[in-house]
């Protein structure tokens, strides 16, 4: 298994596993942990839209040299949600 | 005889309630978490579902009317099929084969014969699938066209990720969407059969 497919599958099944858990009795954590939580959904939810699109859009197998479609398909299920809990916290609060 | 009767009654439904109540919690949250944890496998298994079953449709797979020309007794030697198609096919999916060179069955994924339609299919092994379509007869290459389907199908089945182990990509998730039809079924009809039993029982 390749470091690229290991990633994908935490990203896949690992990652909604941990929002489940983190997504429990949501209301009574705390402000920026709730900011975290929906930033990650935003980016999981962005990823996962992605990595289809970089899937079907060109029906040929990857290759090593592509890395945009590799950070795409496989990458960004794992890498986005972090960035999108991340960004949430940073960015200035609406409230 | 009655009055003997109806305390086990009463107590059995309560026992029945409380039995369907838990029932109902384990439903719902295996309902919740299976259909969270399969959703982005789920919904790529579905697309990639409709674009194979409408393959011929979109040009994903390459559709190539022929008539046979001659007898299928006449047809030309495996070989020379083969030696046809790949001469045919571009460079980048033949890797260093050129012409003149004895035909390299590693470049070769199958070989399709159609007897009716009086061609043969040779498809290669190249990240694109490329696909041959040459006349058994004559030898004439057809058509020249990737098959766009062969690499939906294998991401459709897991395949893509590392061969055949990788499908119980998609088992986990099949296994999930099965789990949570049942227990949706479950969590939308169960309440209505208790507050049936529930009036039965006021009654």
């Amino acid at each position: 298994m390749t470091t690229g497919v290991f990633v994908f599958l935490i990203g896949l099944y690992v990652f909604p596993l941990v929002f489940l858990w983190w997504g429990h009795h949501l209301k009574k954590k705390s402000p920026t942990s709730r900011r975290a939580f929906w930033g990650a959904i935003a980016g999981h939810c962005v990823a996962g839209t992605l990595a289809l699109f970089a899937g079907v859009l060109f029906p040929e197998e990857w290759d090593a040299q592509e890395r945009i479609r590799g950070l795409l398909g496989l990458w960004s299920l794992t890498i986005f949600p972090v960035v999108g809990a991340v960004a949430a916290v940073l960015l200035p609060s609406r409230a | 005889m009655t009055a003997i009767m109806t305390p086990p009654r009463v107590a059995r439904t309560d026992v029945g309630h409380k039995r369907r109540r838990k029932l109902s919690r384990v439903a719902f949250y295996v309902h919740l978490w299976l259909g969270v944890l399969s959703t982005i496998a789920l919904i790529a298994i579905s697309v990639t579902g409709i674009l194979l079953n409408h393959k011929r449709g979109l040009g994903l797979m390459p559709d190539v009317p022929h008539e046979p020309t001659g007898d299928f007794v006449a047809a030309l030697p495996i070989e020379r099929l083969a030696y046809a198609a790949l001469a045919a096919a571009p460079p980048e999916a033949k890797g260093d084969w050129k012409d003149g060179d004895a035909v390299d069955i590693g470049l070769i994924d199958r070989m399709d014969v159609r007897p009716r339609n009086g061609f043969v299919k040779v498809r290669l092994r190249d990240r694109a699938s490329m696909e041959m379509t040459v006349d058994l007869n004559t030898g004439r290459v057809i058509h020249v066209g990737r098959r766009a389907d062969v690499f939906l199908e294998k991401l459709h089945s897991g395949e893509i990720f590392g061969g055949v182990p990788f499908v119980i990509i998609s088992d986990i998730a099949a296994v999930a969407l099965v789990l949570t039809l049942i227990t949706g079924y479950w969590l939308w009809l169960v309440p209505k059969l208790s507050r049936g039993t529930r009036e039965e029982d006021r009654a």
